[in-house]
């Protein structure tokens, strides 16, 4: 039954081979480095190990030597979704699957001289994994029963004390994206999976200026600023596939088959654009004591420049422009650290409240994002030239349902499950450090 | 070393709760959505009849006349209704999509070659006074199907000659009431499309007349799964009509179910199983696909007697330009005469030769059709109460016996009784085409409206829709709609002045729509 409800948008469905939320504020990860992560990524205004390279490169100056920061994420998120009530019943349920998806963070920084440190990062700031349990049967395939997306990030960055305690830095970010789409168009009467699309693609690098600001007037305070650019994810000529998902002899299959055959075959090309936000994060930090020290970021990304996907087939048939309607958004970051053996064990935590860029009528199968709280914790053990820091943070996303407050679908699309989602992810982090 | 403790202690009551937090049980089930009221239920809109909803009219279907300017389909009420209610009914894959045919339309077989050839549309020929059409090769009609690679099932799924049973149970030509009979209707074909759909059978459980619940077979690509699939919130169903009218306008109606005892009425028995199943069947499904209950607007069957395709004793002898006819009629107790007779009076000798049957009903017969339609109109009537109180529609009826009394009796806002006049037989059409024309709104077929004619249809559609809604959509501005029954092949003005001049083959057309 609930199957044949997803009948209705077939035409729309052939159409959308992107859908219009592939992106939104969870397909940004903060995390690049795991004590940043340990600290709620309140990391701004001290940036003391290679990743500052992302949360502020002026963070640099204030390093001594050189060393090579390893990190990587296991980021397991979950998605769980219950239909809201209608005559028909409304008590379809489904979840994501359990998958953990890998986020690297590996930096390098080293002296040039007394007043220039250079660095340089590899690291992944968005990214996106929603696996959706049986596929075949989510009410939500024809926008999307799986996506990935991995976005890597290179920055090489010089940073300058141009002054006692101040701190500018100037890098670039070498940006380069992968995406992998699947998703169903039903048969238009008898709703069973009959056409089978997958996209997959890797985006042109795009290279735009990121800068830092660092000051510390002294021991205990420190200030700092850090600004990536909005950058525009450009896909040329890329891999569309549908594939019949009947086969001769099942009912509808002449559907499937004529529509695939007037759409040009099974192998289509596409290429597309879109834009990503700026991040713009400021803080300060203060140390209480020598065992406290505590940070507050301020987090602004500009989203609302992530204003439509631009969809451009060989086939002109399927062309389209998909309008989003994200907002920019903030978040706000708290950590602190408590040194609890000096030069051997550091404890961190964290907090962050992150508000969604997506409005609710953008809430779908891709990403149902909500305003979350985050919580984290970690520790830092150091030995001689290595340290090794462990990191968790627990991504508590607030439900949404896609209701208006008038009681009807948010998106009157009817590929748009209605009902309630609730997500949250759990990170862990693990980061060595080597100095030399 | 205190605070040590502390500050440990606080990170594992933290570190607890996160875990607690992330740890999430099933979803509660979240706030109900509730049914879309007013307005909010125009968005999607589905149309299931039979050639009244198709926008059928001077015997043929067709979007476009010669010239390129719309009619016929493109004046369908759906289509007209779709409009009022802010839909995008353009051409194509569009909020309200129809099976556009291309001029000259399709009307009907050729007398001359049924297997290859097909005649469009009916037009007035300026030339000779009289009714004419152009003949195509049926291998041309697909080319004619402006919307066929629209996707996914068209809103406007009305198919012309339509009966109630088909509305569950005929997908195709090969699966229409008339295809064992030799008679199969190709415009399932165009409409339904189940070559390029599939179709297979489907199971649905309604309540039979004994209350108890049971199970029938229906067939994915029918009329009725297209409209559920569509998953509106508005339904409008006009069906039945065909179930009576073969038989009247044949000139001998005969209640019965089985065609080859004869029968081409389906008697109320029948039509009451078949439309309560119909119903059921469509407010379930739009139940399943929507998730709401919709509203269905169900119009009833307008008197059939009432067209201007069966005109009285006067009428006649006034057309054929004497007193009396000699020769008598073949049946006694002649009330009404089929318009063809014309034709085959033209032919006929008065002095010898009686006036056929088949162009004649008898007071009896037509209070057959009358009683029929009577009781029809009383099935819809309780059908659509029962399905309203079932809760999973909202069915409301749309009077068409009583607007098309209206339009007879001349008490209609639209106008005198010339309203509901053959155009043929108006005065004006003794000189003045586009006279004659303006002054009916009815087509040449005698039977459909014509492009006023479907306005007039919307809007009684639009005041029951409004009434149970309490919404106020706009009525449609019937004046504004024009209908050149030359469709741009002449000049408006009739070269040949003379009366009623209808061909035996035209009369053949005529009669032959409706079998």
């Amino acid at each position: 039954m609930r199957k044949f409800k997803m009948s209705m948008l077939v035409a729309a469905g052939l159409l959308l081979v992107l859908p219009p939320s592939v992106f939104a504020a969870g397909f940004n990860i903060y995390e690049a480095g795991s004590r940043a992560t340990a600290l709620g990524g309140a990391f701004t205004a001290i940036a003391d190990d290679g990743s500052a390279l992302f949360y502020n490169p002026a963070g640099l100056s204030f390093l001594e030597g050189s060393s090579l920061d390893v990190n990587m994420f296991g980021i397991a998120p979950k998605t769980k979704f219950s239909e809201a009530q209608t005559l028909a019943g409304g008590d379809y349920y489904n979840e994501t699957r359990n998958k953990t998806y890998l986020a690297p963070g590996v930096f390098y920084n080293s002296r040039l001289s007394e007043k220039a440190t250079f660095g340089i990062g590899a690291y992944a700031p968005y990214g996106l994994g929603v696996k959706w349990r049986n596929p075949d049967t989510w009410i939500g395939n024809m926008v999307s029963y799986d996506v990935e997306i991995k976005t890597f990030y290179v920055t090489p960055a010089v940073s300058f004390e141009v002054a006692d305690g101040l701190a500018l830095a100037l890098g670039a970010d070498i940006a380069v994206q992968e995406l992998e789409l699947h998703r169903m168009t039903p048969h238009p009467l008898l709703g069973t999976p009959a056409i089978d699309t997958e996209i997959s693609g890797t985006s042109d690098p795009d290279i735009t200026p990121t800068f830092g600001l660092m000051y510390r007037p002294n021991d205990k305070l420190s200030f700092g600023v850090m600004h990536h650019m909005e950058k525009t994810m450009d896909y040329k000529d890329q891999d569309a596939t549908l594939a019949n998902a009947l086969a001769p002899g099942d009912d509808g299959y002449e559907w499937s088959s004529q529509v695939l055959a007037a759409l040009g075959g099974s192998d289509q090309v596409i290429s597309s654009g879109f834009n990503l936000p700026s991040i713009t994060s400021a803080g300060v930090s203060y140390r209480f004591s020598d065992q406290v020290r505590a940070e507050l970021d301020y987090v602004y990304f500009t989203w609302s420049n992530f204003d439509k996907l631009t969809l451009d087939f060989t086939n002109d048939d399927l062309d389209q422009t998909i309008e989003f309607y994200y907002d920019d958004a903030w978040q706000l970051r708290f950590g602190m650290d408590y040194v609890l053996q000096p030069e051997k064990v550091t404890l961190m935590a964290g907090y962050v409240y992150d508000t969604t860029p997506q409005p609710l009528e953008a809430v779908s199968p891709l990403l149902a994002d909500s305003d979350r709280s985050d919580i984290s914790l970690g520790a830092m053990i150091k030995s001689g030239d290595y340290d090794l820091t462990f990191s968790y943070m627990a991504v508590i996303g607030e439900k949404r349902t896609n209701i208006t407050d008038d009681g009807l679908p948010a998106n009157p699309d009817p590929a748009y499950p209605v009902g309630t989602y609730r997500s949250y992810a759990n990170i862990f982090g693990v980061g060595i450090g080597y100095h030399f | 070393m205190k605070k040590h403790l502390i500050s440990t202690g606080l990170l594992a009551l933290l570190l607890a709760f996160v875990l607690a937090g992330c740890s999430l049980d099933k979803a509660d089930n979240p706030t109900g959505l509730r049914a879309p009221q007013g307005e909010e239920i125009f968005g999607k809109y589905v149309a299931v009849g039979n050639s009244l909803t198709a926008g059928y009219e001077d015997a043929g279907l067709v979007g476009f006349n010669s010239l390129g300017l719309p009619t016929g389909q493109y004046y369908s009420f759906p289509r007209l209704i779709a409009g009022q209610l802010g839909l995008d009914n353009s051409i194509g894959d569009s909020e309200f999509s129809q099976p556009y045919i291309a001029w000259p339309g399709v009307g009907s077989n050729t007398p001359d070659d049924p297997l290859t050839q097909a005649a469009g549309v009916m037009y007035f020929d300026t030339a000779t006074g009289g009714l004419t059409w152009e003949v195509i090769q049926q291998d041309a009609i697909e080319s004619m199907l402006l919307a066929a690679a629209v996707p996914t099932p068209y809103h406007n799924l009305g198919v012309p000659g339509a009966r109630l049973w088909e509305v569950l149970n005929t997908y195709d030509s090969l699966s229409s009431y008339g295809a064992p009979y030799g008679s199969p209707n190709p415009f399932f074909d165009m409409i339904n499309r189940a070559s390029f759909f599939g179709n297979t059978q489907a199971l649905a459980t309604v309540t039979g007349g004994d209350g108890l619940p049971k199970t029938i077979t229906y067939q994915t690509a029918s009329m009725a799964r297209q409209a559920i699939a569509k998953a509106p919130s508005l339904a409008t169903v006009w069906i039945g009509n065909n179930d009576v009218l073969g038989g009247a306008t044949g000139g001998n109606p005969v209640v019965g179910d089985d065609p080859l005892l004869g029968g081409n009425i389906t008697t109320t028995e029948t039509f009451q199983e078949q439309y309560s199943e119909m119903m059921q069947v469509l407010a379930g499904g739009m139940v399943q696909s929507s998730g709401f209950a919709p509203l269905i607007l169900a119009a009833n069957i307008p008197g059939i007697t009432s067209i201007p395709y069966f005109i009285d004793e006067a009428t006649f002898l006034a057309a054929v330009g004497a007193p009396a006819w000699p020769a008598g009629y073949e049946e006694g107790d002649v009330q009404l005469f089929t318009f063809p007779v014309l034709s085959w009076a033209a032919e006929a000798d008065p002095m010898t030769d009686a006036v056929p049957s088949i162009y004649t009903l008898t007071s009896t017969e037509v209070a057959t059709v009358d009683a029929i339609v009577d009781g029809y109109n009383q099935i819809i009537a309780g059908v659509a109460a029962s399905v309203t109180a079932s809760g999973y529609a909202q069915v409301e009826v749309v009077d068409m016996n009583g607007l098309m009394a209206e339009l007879a009796s001349g008490t209609s806002a639209y106008g005198p009784t010339a309203a509901v006049n053959f155009m043929l037989l108006l005065p004006q059409f003794l000189g003045d085409v586009d006279a004659a024309a303006a002054a009916t709104l009815f087509s040449l077929d005698g039977v459909h409206p014509n492009n006023r004619g479907y306005g007039v249809v919307a809007n009684e559609f639009i005041t029951v829709l409004n009434d149970a809604l309490g919404t106020s959509v706009p009525l449609v501005d019937v004046g504004s709609l024009t209908w050149d029954p030359t469709y741009g092949m002449g000049t408006g003005t009739k070269t040949v002045v003379d009366g009623v001049h209808i061909s035996p083959e035209a009369a053949a057309r005529m009669a032959a729509v409706f079998r």
